[in-house]
């Protein structure tokens, strides 16, 4: 090819225009030829020019003739090239979209709607739900945990592992590869005020993980705690090791490789002592631990330092505490099932050594499952309800381009008539829902991309593992997939249905559309996405029935104007304060951050509680501890009852929370002496304890305690007896929908633990704006000792029940958010079909007016014809919704299935708006001018 | 133009047009000159005819055209026989040969006739 050639600007030009042009140069080179040929022949020039022309013949005849063969030639040389029929393909593909708005804008936006509001929600919602753990073994990870405990709060739960049941299934099985026992603790490094939280693990922790250090060596083999004598713990002999996570190298050691190999002093004990420790290794970056059902949540537990679990004194022979987590590997020749039956024989074997624990059974779930486990029935909720807006989006864009397409098949049969290719049109019709699907599909990932933002800052902090929501890859590509192939589909298929079409009916106008004429398969389009989207709203209706009740839940307590502080000393070692010779009491402290507060003006009262960390606060934890009534022994364990709060409150503090005095009396000055050891229980403490009796002047303490033969649960270092003085009303538990707290009050005097606390909660009353006097109460408190005084945090009552009810309320957010959503879809492709179905029986509405069809009756008739598939579908998804009653009834509060205010509000609100929807082409409708509509025809 | 010119039996224009091509590519004026060469000028055609003629075939994939330059810097569009052209010029050939032989038996002046 030469460069002339390529260069050429006429190549370029529109196909026709370029045609004529090279028609016209080669008659023209012809011409001129042969005028030259009879110049040279002796023709005098102009002669032969007149003699060329003649020869030629008629120059504009052949021109046209040439034209008409050579365009086609052109067009089809064209079409070979690909790029160009699909340009050409998409630029009508384009102008049709421009001549249906309002069809083409419903179905980008339902694909748009459709897959980003589901990927959004589902990215949103997995991250919340579930913890993230990437790991090559993970399916042969298990955590091991038992069931069937006496203790009735165990009843039915999983509970962690005691040391010496660890052991012995550890010792007494070989389906595993490792089996591993880990616990947490508090340590505090030397110089350090504040406790970071360690992890004590058996060996084999690193194994399991298959991880290696990153600097040093993992720790030694453990040493066996049950013949080991407790002294090995004393400080001074040790061979103590401890293990860093690079994050805590990095944070408290700065990245310094020579800390390994280095004794630190580490406390470890209940009091602070120092310990030599020597860090032998730090953990690679990114070290993951699996996620693990801890308490009644499953979640990844981050630490700072892995300690060898030989070091836990505690845990020798006291076979009812069962403070380890155990997870393990399965040998990659054993399966799930011999696990579980050699475990089973262990159980056995302790049951007959242990009559008291024979009911005990080891429950061993592969950590993959865990999330099942936990979430089983959520995760279903969550995945039909994704499902189900996926399925209304679908139903939607088929009935919309379908729609589109059947609008078109006049248009189609003229071009099948004049001899149109049928794979020609058909690819145009494709072409057509591709561009469609390109749109709705692009905007779709965008929405699903804003959406997963938007959740974020929306609940900003409110809810674990939000922070790290990124879009689930396969739920936007299972979407993305789902809602194309509808397009493709529902766009080929008519075309296809098109091309077989009777031509010559369809042009006499017998047969008006394909096999749509109908609009029968409208009608059960629109009725099922109704019935799906109603489904939807009621249930969104009803957890948000639900969240209203749950909000105005009775607290027991008045949550306004009233500043929870909590406060922290620093251990006791090296504090001021403490029990030790010359230490001055921690009562002290209490009683002079009492008086900082109150000196503050706009401070009505001040009142401090004593418990572990914020626990017994209302609103604040679960309660965990055991109590032992005289006259009867535990009464959790007959009664059935999960644990109690034990909290240590000074005089005046029910009169400052708000809590009503039911009977006897509240604490005074004179209980702080501790001479007489006295306690305030709750309403429901006290119906637990004797019911149907006075509770006033019996007696109580904590822990499991044998009273009548003297057997003290070892945990407790005392066993006073409190005398009941009063009763008070009950708190709400931070699980609003459960009992409420069942709380026994004791004073903050000293030999109560309180002397031991090395912080509280300082309460603190105000009579105007808590919020405003945060930053005065936390001056004062600081003020007491500077040195010596963190504040770790300042609520107030009022947010602490916002962020209880931070949960629900997201939920409710997100349920109704994907509600709405459906509503939309529905109502768009309501009203877009019944447009489409207007705009098809335009002539023969205009005929029905011509002969004196009210115009009235002929709104009426398409109002008719739009509302009927909706109450049809109205009436499914409300059997539907009670159907699913039961499912639903768990996730509810306080509300049935059934409520007739939800299932009212949702029917009228998804009836109205589809009139709505249905109104406006039905006016359009009535207003057809009868003239217009035959002349059409 | 000669008054005893022959009209183009239709179809015979094409094979002729493929005969030429196939002695050698050649633009529309030179497939002229070739033919009326060949035939002393006895065809009574429009020049002019011999484009769509041209056309047609080219569409058929008988022929193919490039522009080229000529000997004097001339752009000209040059038609050449294509793999199908070669095909069709012997199945017309071989037609034409039977198509002429059983019209000159015909027409061939028998023994004794004239009398």
């Amino acid at each position: 090819m030469n460069l002339k050639r390529l260069f050429d600007i006429r190549r370029w030009l529109p196909s026709r225009r370029r045609t004529r042009d090279e028609i016209d140069e080669e008659f023209h080179f012809h011409l001129q030829q042969r005028a030259l040929d009879s110049e040279a022949e002796g023709m005098d020039p102009a002669e032969a020019r007149r003699d060329a022309e003649q020869r030629f013949g008629d120059i504009r005849h052949y021109r046209e003739q040439g034209e008409k063969v050579l365009h086609g030639h052109a067009r089809r040389q064209a079409r070979a090239s690909f790029a160009d029929g699909l340009m050409q393909d998409f630029r009508l593909a384009f102008r049709l979209a421009l001549r249906t708005p309002t069809v083409t804008g419903l179905a980008i936006l339902a694909l748009a709607l459709g897959i980003g509001a589901n990927t959004a929600v589902f990215s949103v919602m997995e991250a919340v739900l579930l913890p993230s753990f990437d790991h090559p073994d993970a399916d042969r990870m298990v955590q091991l945990n038992t069931t069937g405990l006496q203790e009735a709060w165990a009843q039915g739960r999983a509970v962690p592992l005691s040391a010496d049941r660890y052991f012995e299934y550890r010792d007494q099985t070989d389906a595993f590869e490792q089996l591993v026992a880990v616990s947490f603790g508090n340590l505090l490094l030397e110089g350090q005020l504040r406790t970071t939280l360690s992890l004590t693990a058996s060996d084999g922790f690193l194994d399991l993980l298959g991880v290696q250090p990153l600097l040093g060596r993992g720790l030694s083999r453990d040493v066996d705690v049950r013949r080991g004598p407790a002294s090995t713990f004393s400080p001074g002999t040790s061979n103590l090791e401890m293990l860093l996570t690079y994050d805590f190298w990095q944070e408290k050691f700065g990245g310094d490789s020579t800390v390994v190999g280095r004794t630190v002093n580490f406390g470890a004990t209940r009091e602070g002592d120092p310990i030599p420790r020597r860090i032998v290794g730090v953990l690679p970056p990114g070290f993951q631990f699996p996620p693990m059902r801890v308490g009644r949540s499953l979640r990844t537990v981050g630490f700072a330092a892995v300690l060898p679990l030989s070091e836990g004194f505690w845990v020798r022979d006291v076979r009812n505490y069962n403070p380890f987590f155990v997870l393990g590997k399965l040998r990659e020749d054993s399966s799930l099932e011999q696990a579980r039956t050699q475990l089973e024989a262990v159980a056995a074997r302790i049951g007959a050594q242990y009559p008291d624990e024979a009911t005990i059974v080891p429950l061993l779930t592969p950590i993959r499952e865990l999330p099942r486990v936990f979430y089983g029935r959520s995760l279903l909720l969550l995945w039909a309800i994704v499902v189900s807006v996926l399925l209304i989006a679908c139903l939607n864009v088929a009935s919309l381009v379908l729609a589109r397409t059947a609008a078109r098949d006049g248009e189609l049969a003229v071009r099948y008539s004049l001899g149109g290719a049928r794979r020609r049109i058909v690819r145009q019709l494709v072409t057509e829902s591709v561009l469609l699907a390109a749109v709705g599909g692009a905007l779709g990932v965008a929405l699903a991309w804003a959406g997963t933002r938007a959740a974020v800052a929306l609940f900003p902090g409110s809810m674990r593992g939000l922070a790290d929501a990124t879009i689930n890859g396969s739920v936007l590509g299972i979407t993305v997939l789902l809602s194309l192939t509808t397009v493709l589909l529902f766009g080929w298929a008519p075309a296809v249905l098109a091309s077989r079409v009777n031509l010559a009916e369809r042009l006499k106008g017998i047969s008006r559309g394909f096999t749509l004429s109908s609009g029968r398969i409208f009608q059960w389009l629109v009725a099922t996405e109704v019935a799906l989207a109603l489904v939807l709203f009621l249930g969104a209706g009803l957890l948000l029935n639900s969240f209203i009740r749950l909000t105005s839940v009775e607290l027991g307590f008045d949550r306004d104007h009233v500043l929870a502080v909590t406060v922290d000393l620093p251990r006791a070692q090296i504090s001021k304060y403490g029990t030790g010779e010359g230490q001055i009491p921690v009562g002290d402290v209490h009683d002079r951050l009492i008086a900082a507060v109150e000196a503050i003006p706009g401070v009505t009262g001040s009142s401090i509680l004593v418990g572990s960390r914020r626990a017994g606060l209302p609103l604040v934890g679960r309660g965990g501890t055991d109590i032992t009534v005289e006259d009867r022994h535990r009464p959790g364990v007959e009664q059935g009852l999960s644990g109690f709060f034990w909290t240590n409150v000074s005089p005046g503090y029910f009169e400052l929370m708000g809590i009503p005095l039911l009977a006897g009396r509240t604490f005074g000055p004179q209980d702080m002496s501790g001479t007489e050891d006295v306690a305030v229980i709750s309403e429901s403490a006290a119906l637990k304890f004797w019911p149907g009796a006075d509770p006033l002047g019996k007696r109580l303490t904590w822990g499991q305690q044998d009273l009548e033969n003297e057997i003290y649960d070892r945990r407790y270092y005392n066993h006073r007896l409190f005398t009941v003085v009063g009763v008070v009303g009950d708190v709400a538990s931070a699980d609003l929908t459960e009992d409420a707290a069942r709380t026994v009050y004791s004073p903050t005097a000293r030999g109560y633990g309180t002397e031991y606390a090395r912080g509280g909660v300082v309460l603190v009353r105000t009579s105007g704006d808590p919020s405003a006097l945060a930053g005065a109460v936390r001056e004062a408190v600081i003020g007491v000792d500077e040195a010596e005084i963190e504040v770790t945090e300042i609520v107030t009552m009022r947010s602490l029940f916002s962020d209880v009810v931070a949960q629900p309320r997201f939920y409710v957010f997100i349920l109704g958010l994907l509600a709405v959503v459906a509503l939309v879809l529905v109502l768009s492709g309501v009203y877009g079909v019944l447009t489409y179905m207007v705009n098809r029986r335009r002539p023969e509405l205009g005929l029905r007016m011509a002969l004196g069809a009210h115009p009235e009756a002929v709104r009426t008739m398409m109002l008719r014809q739009g509302l009927t598939p909706v109450a049809l579908g109205a009436v499914g998804g409300l059997a539907l919704t009670f159907y699913l009653g039961r499912f639903l009834t768990s996730y509810l509060f306080d509300v049935r299935p059934s409520d007739p205010l939800t299932v009212g509000v949702a029917l009228t609100l998804v009836f109205g708006m589809a009139a709505l929807a249905c109104y406006l082409p039905a006016r359009h409708a009535s207003a057809i001018d009868p003239v217009d509509a035959l002349r059409m025809e | 133009m000669p008054s005893d010119a022959i009209e183009v039996l239709k179809g015979t224009l094409d094979m002729m047009v493929l005969k030429i091509l196939e002695e050698e590519p050649q633009h529309g004026y030179g497939i002229t000159r070739r033919l009326q060469a060949l035939t002393d000028d006895a065809l009574q055609v429009d020049e002019g005819s011999m484009y769509p003629a041209l056309y047609r075939m080219q569409k058929r994939g008988l022929i193919e055209a490039e522009w080229f330059l000529t000997d004097n810097s001339r752009r000209a569009k040059i038609y050449s026989l294509t793999r199908a052209g070669r095909d069709e010029l012997m199945r017309e050939a071989a037609y034409w040969k039977r198509f002429s032989g059983a019209v000159g038996k015909v027409m061939a002046p028998k023994p004794g006739a004239i009398g």
